[in-house]
């Protein structure tokens, strides 16, 4: 029982809970409003029916030709709503945006330590595409794995092939 | 306009002086920018660029000059405007950018960028009256260009949001927007997705609902594709709108069967279904199939209505069987509770039909037990059952745990979802009021049992992250709880500091818990000790805007347990988000032009202003004035100083507070108290009343204090009231004719207003307010107002008010009340300051040795009062010290006569040596409240309640204790520094 809904900018003001959470970062307001004005049907809450918020998802649709693809910004659920698939409902929501705007895949990026994550971004079809050296900064820089999934679109899943080598964030397109 | 080749020339000359700006080396820019200016003296775009880097060396007034230079000689090319735009942006001189393109505009009539950069620069300044104009200017000069006739509509629907005749929104703003978007649909120009929500947008808030519905099920409406299940949502509550129930009714039964989880869809739904019931709706016949119990057939019938409460009983326990093939979702489970519910409250005789609510329970705790939203998830239907059966379902719960502790040994779980079961169980008994009736030794017992359980379960999360938390965490949660109980059943704070104690040690074994983090910041915070508090905070990366939200952690307690220091750090931070984050929002109203979220444009103007209108924002400005007020001014000059950084209009309300919003978070923490006794909604509202009562309380203290010392300056003022320009003044766009002139009548005015508000908030806050500690926090108001703390001021701006007559009228006035500069003495109020003050940091309770916490709160309040004092008579001292130098060339010149001094001087005198005592007073129970210096060792004190008496608990307890030292001595250093300079300023008061 969870309503998934439009973020809206009230929201930011009860995502405490989701956001307390040490892997989720708290970005200053016109990040969150570049998304909102540009690509509000991509940032979407989930809210439980007390009007607690469970957890939200943030994207965007970008890029030319065969790399136009949908890219998941941020995705977090509060502790107290994990394991009921939340993340999985969220996400299959942005696969489906992105596959009405015809685009080839998705995509997102995630710590190689979040084992948890990388984990359930399989079960949900995803792959490592290509790992991104010190993506993430912070006292120790932590790589990312840039993982991908096909749409329908791209029949034959061209944009999944995995690289055989590392990039730099700065070589990314 | 030059040539081409002229404009490239010039475009080389400038790279450097870019390349310098961005390179944030300006003053390099400056040199570069003097070298191109050499050759060519009026080359705007390098006076413009040196404007930039002077204004970014903080070199403002050279800046503006030069700006000024440009802005009159009314620039056209694109890169001067733009450069002005920017240095105009960084001062927030939002109106100068929209002259400066309408000035382009006029002399280049058909350039589209000037034009669009004109319409952004009235987006800026919420002009929306001149938006639209500028947008139809845009449109006739490109009518190709669909954008700009609907940032004209757009603009339009803004004037109607914004316009304070809600008739001129419906007769005007609304129907002309209507029709400018209906004669497009007319002509089929519509092409975008966003042009069709505006008009929807347009017919909803003109309440079309039918012309709404026409859209969204015509031809355009298949363009609403962006959000999912969008034009369905949509549709389905415009017929509810239009009380169309069936329509809507089958609408929202389509959407369950695709998402059978979308809680809102199920509210809708059952709704739509008793408003069905309650018409007594019967199905169209041609359709007849669709009606019976029988659900076979229903799946041909497209629009299918359930209108019988067997028909919605059918629904659910299908979505049910839909979805235990797969994984089950909670949705159809609770939806049948919430039938339940609706049922019970309209006394329907079908209710037995939905079985008993405790099987119910039964079910959802065996298919979701094992989840942590188990017991959130059933919160709200607690109700449904009796006391006795919720007790008898407990029990049953717990004996199929198999963990209930027999003879005194405790049998612990298997796995994680063993504890997670355990755990919801846990909290149901805490949600159906188990506790409340248990004797304390049997709560000490019961969370001394959790203790344990939750150190035993850490076996389970050993190789987890420090970033994940341990899944027995909340057993440690929930002991924390019952200890709280404890403390507040009996008032011993000696459980409060064994919950610090074991919560210290939950943080260690999971650093990314923030439950246990903010509920140690509060627990701290109710100790009187502060100093821990900053960094549990910064740990939780706490910024941007749970400034706002969650700020009242920090705002409640850093000034009222005198952490001086940290609180102007941190209301520092605060008012920074606050400021920054006006400029920078403004910008994304653009943004939505741009991309045609029109949706999104009164969502952002109205989040502008709950950001611009936010408590926390006005009470962090106000509490940090006040303390930059006291806090380093040891002589009048040095306030009169402080006074020209702060730019306070005291003749002006500093917040409307029918205004001010509420941007509190209070479901950060979590709570399983039965809903019936943590009625935080109701907490919400009681809390905000005391803290606006509390706000406007400081700020009339404010105003009273800065009007008074601005007072003496008025004479010196005359005559350069033409310097007080400042960042406020701009949006204003005028200067205030009532302001500098009569400070004495502004303290005048303002005082009889601080007495009404005052006796008022006597009448509401005489009594603390006690709220759970997941909820707010009382404000000073009480404290306050008992230790008479604004009659000891009233009295004081009387005296000043005397004085300051007497500074106007001389000596010799025809009154001559000159040794009446107060009333009735203050003696009697000062020795409150310090009695209550006579009492030590440990005090004995009931046996038990326990911290005196109000005391420390007492004296900040006391040293806070005696700093206003003084500088009331720093003005006082200024105002009769010209008297007393023109009184005694007078007495001089009439040699002989040898008058008696008037009885003024003496009277104020005497008045300062008073203050001067008490502050010596206050200073000396300061410092008896630092331990260090007392010698105090608090960890020997045994003031905590032991639990488990384990060697990690007694090393953690010594540090707690080490910390709280720390944070007390802390108090007393900030607090006799703060005494010490009100000292000196009282020693320059002699007159």
């Amino acid at each position: 029982m969870t309503t998934i809904r439009a973020f809206t900018c009230d929201d930011l003001f009860k995502f405490n809970n989701v956001n307390l959470d040490p892997l989720t970062e708290t970005y200053g307001l016109p990040f969150y409003m570049q998304y909102l004005a540009h690509w509000p049907e991509y940032f979407q809450v989930a809210e439980s029916p007390s009007g607690e918020i469970m957890g939200y998802i943030m994207g965007k649709a970008e890029g030319q030709n065969e790399n136009w693809h949908g890219h998941v910004t941020a995705l977090s659920v509060a502790n107290n709503y994990r394991r009921l698939g939340l993340a999985g409902s969220l996400m299959h929501n942005l696969e489906e945006i992105s596959e009405n705007k015809h685009c080839f895949f998705v995509d997102l990026f995630v710590r190689v330590s979040n084992q948890v994550a990388v984990t359930m971004y399989e079960k949900l079809g995803y792959s490592v595409y290509r790992r991104v050296l010190e993506y993430y900064s912070g006292d120790v820089d932590e790589d990312a794995f840039d993982m991908r999934k096909a749409l329908s679109r791209d029949k034959e899943k061209k944009s999944v092939v995995p690289l055989p080598h590392p990039v730099r964030p700065e070589d990314l397109d | 306009m030059a040539s081409r080749s002229h404009v490239d020339v010039n475009e080389r000359r400038l790279r450097p002086i870019y390349d310098c700006l961005d390179n944030g080396n300006n003053r390099k820019a400056i040199q570069e920018a003097d070298k191109v200016l050499k050759k060519q003296k009026d080359f705007q775009c390098a006076k413009v660029l040196r404007a930039l880097a002077l204004l970014r060396l903080g070199r403002q007034d050279e800046s503006a000059v030069l700006l000024q230079e440009v802005h009159t000689q009314n620039p056209t090319d694109d890169a001067t405007l733009q450069a002005m735009s920017i240095c105009y942006r960084e001062v927030h001189k939002l109106e100068a950018i929209a002259e400066l393109y309408e000035n382009a505009h006029k002399a280049r009539l058909d350039n589209e960028e000037i034009l669009s950069a004109l319409f952004m620069a009235h987006v800026r300044l919420s002009n929306y009256k001149k938006q639209q104009q500028t947008a139809m200017a845009l449109h006739k000069l490109r009518p190709q260009k669909n954008p700009y006739y609907f940032w004209a509509v757009m603009s339009n629907i803004m004037q109607a949001h914004s316009s304070p005749d809600p008739k001129l929104a419906k007769t005007m703003y609304l129907p002309l927007a209507e029709r400018m978007t209906k004669k497009y649909v007319d002509e089929g120009k519509i092409d975008a997705e966003a042009e069709v929500l505006l008009y929807l947008m347009v017919l909803e808030l003109q309440e079309k609902w039918q012309e709404a519905i026409d859209l969204l099920q015509g031809p355009l409406g298949e363009r609403v594709v962006s959000e999912l299940n969008m034009r369905s949502t949509k549709l389905a509550e415009l017929h509810c709108k239009l009380q169309n129930w069936s329509k809507a009714n089958a609408i929202f039964r389509k959407l369950l069967k695709e998402n059978p989880d979308h809680w809102q869809f199920w509210l809708s739904y059952l709704d739509t279904s008793f408003r069905l019931i309650d018409s007594g709706y019967t199905p169209p016949t041609e359709k007849g199939e669709g009606d019976g119990d029988e659900g076979e057939g229903e799946d041909k019938v497209e629009d299918k209505v359930d209108s019988s409460l067997e028909e919605v009983m059918e629904f659910i326990n299908e979505r049910i069987k839909g979805c235990q093939e797969t994984t089950p979702l909670r949705g159809p489970y609770l939806a049948q509770m919430e039938l339940v519910r609706i049922m019970r409250e309209r006394k329907s005789e079908l209710l037995k039909l939905a079985g008993p609510p405790s099987e119910l329970f039964q079910q959802y705790y065996d298919l979701f037990g094992t989840k942590p939203c188990c017991a959130t998830d059933l919160k709200a239907y607690v109700c449904l059952l009796t006391p006795e059966e919720l007790q008898t379902l407990l029990d049953k719960f717990e004996e199929s745990s198999k963990l209930t502790t027999d003879n005194g040994t405790p049998v612990f779980a298997d796995d994680v979802k063993h504890i997670c079961k355990h755990i919801t169980i846990l909290q149901l008994s805490r949600l159906a009021e188990v506790y409340g009736k248990r004797t304390t030794e049997d709560l000490l017992q019961v969370s001394g049992d959790l203790v344990l359980r939750y150190r035993k379960g850490l076996d389970f999360g050993k190789d987890l992250l420090q970033t994940d938390i341990q899944p027995s965490d909340p057993y440690l949660l929930l002991a924390a709880h019952l200890l709280v109980d404890l403390w507040q059943r009996t008032g011993q704070e000696r459980y409060l500091w064994q919950v610090v104690v074991q919560l210290e040690l939950g943080i260690r074994r999971s650093p990314a818990n923030h439950q246990f983090k903010l509920l140690l910041m509060r627990l701290y915070a109710e100790m009187g000790a502060f100093g821990p508090c900053p960094a549990l905070w910064n740990g939780m990366d706490m910024k941007h805007i749970m400034n706002d939200s969650l700020g009242y952690f920090i705002s409640n307690h850093v000034g009222r347990l005198g952490h001086f220091v940290a609180a102007c750090a941190m209301f520092g931070t605060m008012l920074r988000f606050f400021s920054v984050n006006h400029k920078e929002t403004t910008e994304y109203l653009l943004a939505s032009y741009k991309y045609g979220s029109f949706g999104k444009i009164r969502e952002f103007v109205d989040f502008r202003d709950k950001l611009q209108r936010s408590f926390q924002y006005k009470s962090a400005s106000t509490e940090r004035l006040l303390l930059d007020l006291i806090l380093e001014t040891n002589c009048h000059a040095s306030t009169e100083q402080m006074l020209s950084y702060i730019e306070v209009d005291p003749s002006k309300e500093r917040a409307i507070l029918s205004e001010v919003s509420d941007n509190r978070d209070f479901t950060a923490m979590d709570c399983w108290d039965p809903p019936s006794q943590f009625r935080i909604a109701d907490y919400k509202t009681e809390s905000f009343n005391e803290e606006k009562a509390w706000l406007h309380s400081r700020d009339l203290i404010l105003r009273i204090l800065v009007a008074a010392v601005m007072s003496g300056q008025d004479k010196e003022r005359e005559g350069k009231d033409d310097a007080s320009h400042n960042g406020e003044s701009l949006t204003n766009g005028s200067t205030d004719e009532s302001g500098k002139g009569n400070m004495a009548g502004v303290v005048r005015d303002l005082l009889p207003r601080f007495i009404q508000h005052m006796e008022s908030c006597a009448k509401e806050f005489s009594d603390p307010k006690k709220y759970p500690v997941q909820g707010p926090y009382r404000t000073r108001i009480t404290t306050y107002l008992q230790g008479n703390h604004h009659q000891l001021l009233v009295r004081l701006v009387q005296c000043f008010l005397k004085v300051h007559h007497l500074h106007e009228n001389g000596l010799k006035n025809p009154e001559n009340k000159d040794g009446e500069i107060l009333d009735s003495p203050i003696t009697d109020l000062l020795e409150g300051l310090t009695e209550g003050s006579k009492r030590t940091l440990v005090k004995e309770e009931d046996g038990h040795a326990c911290i005196n916490v109000s005391l420390l709160e007492h004296l900040i309040m006391s040293a806070e009062s005696l700093s206003f004092a003084t500088t009331l008579m720093g003005v006082c001292s200024h105002l009769l010290r010209p008297l007393k130098t023109s009184w005694s060339k007078q007495s001089r010149k009439k040699k002989g006569q040898n008058a008696p001094q008037p009885a003024v001087f003496d009277k104020f005198t005497a008045l300062v040596a008073e203050l001067q005592e008490t502050a010596k007073s206050l200073h000396q129970v300061a410092t008896q409240f630092d331990p260090v210096f007392m010698a105090l060792d608090l960890s020997a004190l045994s003031l905590t309640e032991t639990l488990t008496n384990t060697e990690e608990e007694s090393q953690c307890e010594k540090a707690v204790w080490s910390k709280v030292e720390r944070s007390f001595q802390q108090s007393s250093h900030e607090v006799c520094e703060l005494l010490h300079n009100k000292l000196q300023y009282l020693h320059t008061c002699r007159v």
